[in-house]
């Protein structure tokens, strides 16, 4: 079931008399359950998409539906089922975070939340810190607090924006445990981030948006297929002269010598002629590696195809 | 609870808890209002001023800072939001235009209530103030804070396209209005005659009269005419802030996210 329908969906704004199309005739549609990539480079309407979808940002033209419901019409009701965490904004400055996660439950029309608060507490990991500052936590327990806050109201649907910017490692492999759990919990999550590999590793349907349109629209394994990134492998030799020179024939090959060894790269098509010159000379080689093409490979091929 | 009386609750438990938190806001209830009731209660022991015209200027006192939280503190319960990056949030919520604006009304209407407590108290001890007229007082100060709500409406609406530069705004057109409308002494012992027809037009040139009728100086006022105009006024207000908050979300103002 489509969770989220949008159709034709344009926004411009004026900026110093200047007139920008944030959003162009954008169309798309997220499936319950889905965790729902939106990647694009900064100011590629990812943000105004949200806010508009959210109900932020009136459209010029186009339609919302969001659970089989229109927006516009609806806006009150859907508002109860939508949540959103975006940066390290909604975090009130006067409040410590059980004041904070009451305030954000009583805007939803929730009283009596104590045990769902100190469940959210638990489930994130904040238990200790109720009585701490908001504003005042580190950022991965920052981002903790949004994600329980976004969590208060039981939303079918999150908005995740950039959600692990700015955290320590372990801090975000928490942050993406954590989204997994809200996918196992039933929720439907769109997700926004710079980060590829992220994208790749969580998202069930990815759309790329650039200048205010959604170029490409897929699944991670689609997107890679359809958008070829070279193949990298890493070798070591003792004959590094001997070895790129048999690899020279290999029609746009990228070979990079380095002492003791070599990097390879090529287009998949030519995987072929790659294995069939190694196998004539696998005595030169010590060790062999294939480098994975990361998936900013298949962005960018996707953005500079569009920009083109 | 009913949900939208959970929601209406959230503006004034954010506010007060954010008022115990910061000195300068407890400042706004305790200290500069004692300040400003000493600065004229000095003046007139020393002009010495008859008892009754010193009423009439606690009176019109006490009315300004009616309207002044009533209309100041939509503005201010917003900005607290804007400052912490927070207004998105408040947007998507379901709490609506104006349930936000009834909510935040109520830690208005609060303060208002602590302020008038605060200054009866002091007046009463100090200088023997009483209200003579119970009724002309409560019905001039209902007014007063009704119109007060109105104008934190526009300037609510003002607030959404405009922010920062709004907040200077919450101060001055509240205060130019009630300047205008003879807060402490008869409109027309002190403005040309030009201008007369249309200050008197003012609901809040009305509003105070009957205030100020609550001592033992009489002001002229036309309680029919008021209740009018505060109703239409109200309207006015309230479509005034319709338009700009559908003008703020058209073009992306009302808050950002990230």
């Amino acid at each position: 079931m489509s969770i989220i329908s949008v159709s034709h969906l344009s926004k411009t704004f004026t900026e110093r008399n200047n007139l920008i199309t944030a959003l162009d005739d954008v169309s798309l549609e997220i499936q319950e359950g889905q965790i729902f990539g939106i990647l694009g480079p900064n100011g590629a309407g990812k943000t105004t998409l949200i806010s508009t979808i959210c109900g932020l940002i009136e459209p010029d033209t186009g339609k919302i539906e969001l659970l089989g419901l229109e927006l516009q019409s609806n806006l009150k009701e859907l508002k109860s089922q939508i949540n959103v965490v975006s940066g390290f904004t909604g975090i009130l400055y006067t409040l410590n975070v059980r004041q904070a996660l009451n305030y954000y439950s009583y805007l939803y029309g929730i009283s009596n939340n104590s045990k769902k608060i100190n469940e959210l507490i638990s489930l994130v990991g904040l238990d200790g810190y109720e009585t701490n500052s908001a504003d005042n936590l580190s950022s991965g327990n920052k981002q903790k607090f949004l994600i329980a806050r976004a969590l208060l109201n039981d939303p079918k649907l999150i908005f995740l924006d950039e959600p692990t910017v700015g955290l320590d490692v372990e801090a975000a492999i928490n942050i993406r445990q954590l989204i997994i759990g809200l996918k196992s919990m039933g929720k439907t999550i769109i997700l926004t981030t710079h980060n590829m590999t992220e994208a790749e590793s969580l998202c069930d349907s990815i759309a790329i948006i650039n200048k205010g349109k959604i170029i490409e629209i897929g699944t991670p394994d689609e997107l890679r297929k359809k958008f070829e990134v070279p193949v990298s492998f890493e070798l070591e030799s003792d004959a590094v002269d001997e070895l790129a020179a048999s690899f020279s024939s290999i029609p746009n090959a990228s070979i990079q010598k380095s002492l003791g060894g070599l990097k390879i790269q090529f287009p998949k098509s030519q995987l072929s002629s790659f294995l069939s010159s190694l196998s004539k000379k696998s005595h030169l080689i010590t060790s062999f590696r294939s480098i994975d093409s990361p998936f900013d490979d298949v962005f960018l091929n996707i953005i500079r195809g569009a920009n083109q | 609870m009913n949900s939208f009386f959970v929601r209406i609750y959230s503006q004034l438990y954010k506010n007060l808890l954010g008022l115990l938190k910061n000195n300068f806001r407890l400042s706004d209830v305790l200290l500069w209002p004692l300040l400003y009731l000493f600065t004229l209660s000095f003046f007139s022991s020393y002009v010495g001023i008859k008892k009754d015209y010193f009423d009439v200027i606690i009176l019109g006192m006490m009315g300004w800072r009616a309207v002044y939280f009533m209309s100041q503190e939509l503005v201010a319960s917003y900005m607290e939001d804007h400052w912490s990056k927070s207004l998105a949030f408040l947007h998507i919520s379901p709490l609506s235009r104006l349930e936000f604006a009834l909510s935040s009304s109520l830690s208005g209407f609060s303060k208002v209530v602590f302020v008038l407590s605060l200054y009866l108290l002091v007046t009463g001890f100090l200088y023997s103030f009483s209200i003579v007229h119970l009724d002309l007082f409560l019905l001039g100060m209902f007014f007063l804070i009704f119109l007060g709500f109105s104008f934190g409406l526009i300037i609510l609406g003002i607030t959404y396209l405009a922010k920062e530069s709004a907040f200077n705004i919450s101060f001055l057109l509240p205060d130019f209005v009630v300047l205008m409308s003879g807060v402490y002494f008869s409109v027309d012992s002190v403005f040309p005659s030009f201008v007369l027809p249309f200050i008197k037009l003012l609901p809040t040139t009305q509003a105070f009269n009957v205030l100020k009728s609550a001592s033992d100086v009489s002001f002229s006022y036309d309680l029919t005419y008021l209740f009018v105009s505060s109703i239409v006024f109200f309207f006015l207000c309230e479509r005034i802030n319709f338009y700009l908050y559908n003008k703020a979300r058209k073009q992306g103002k009302l808050g950002r996210f990230g």
